[in-house]
């Protein structure tokens, strides 16, 4: 069955700021999502999904 | 006074997003001037401006003064316009009258119009469909679906 993913965009009204909340993501693809909004401005904030960082990590550790 | 200042908009790099922004802003689209050469800028008297460039100042997105006066000041406005330049980023001119009106807090807001409408659009590019956005806070938040991959 297909998974649905939800990516969460937080706006501030003021200056245009933006943070990227991914914890809803699903499957593989969040790098190229965070490298689409990177586009526009840098976000301020990006919430990875939690085996997303996970797998950072690990591979930060294996080029150690 | 009319005199111009030239304020940086780093974020805006697309005249299409801008217009949208300006729109949701409150500006029909037919008060939005889009030129792909810069066109020259008219003060309240609608005299030519010679501010910031000694051949006349000239801008690519503009809002001309009758729809300024209606939206921002509802006094003797001067054109606002936007200025593309050749790495694609734009720059706001805007008169010293109208920036009491047009002032950071305006910019700022503006920004984070064309922000959203830029973040719908990178969005769709990546296969997502817009679910829906509420306010809170003073922030937006904008969320997105996608099904399946």
């Amino acid at each position: 069955m297909a998974k649905t993913t939800f990516v969460t965009v937080e706006i501030d009204d003021s200056d245009g700021s933006f943070s990227v909340d991914l914890t809803g993501f699903e499957g593989k693809g969040c790098d190229a999502v965070i490298k689409a909004f990177a586009e526009i401005s840098e976000p301020s904030k990006v919430i990875e999904k939690p085996e997303y960082k996970f797998v950072a990590s690990q591979q930060k550790q294996i080029r150690k | 006074m009319s005199k111009y200042s030239t304020n940086p908009v780093p974020t805006f790099k697309d005249a299409a997003l801008l217009i949208a922004a300006l729109q949701e802003m409150g500006f029909e689209a037919n008060e939005i001037e889009h030129h792909a050469i810069a066109q020259q800028l008219f003060d309240y008297h609608g005299q030519p401006t010679k501010y910031t460039d000694r051949n006349g100042d000239k801008a690519n997105v503009i809002l001309r003064r009758t729809a300024v006066n209606r939206h921002l000041s509802g006094g003797a406005s001067n054109d606002i316009g936007f200025k593309q330049h050749g790495d694609g980023s734009f720059s706001a001119l805007i008169s010293q009258y109208d920036s009491a009106y047009a002032n950071n807090q305006w910019i700022g807001k503006l920004t984070a119009a064309y922000t959203r409408q830029s973040v719908i659009q990178k969005a769709a590019k990546q296969g997502f469909k817009f679910v829906g956005s509420r306010q809170e806070n003073g922030k937006t938040k904008l969320q997105f679906s996608r099904v399946g991959r």
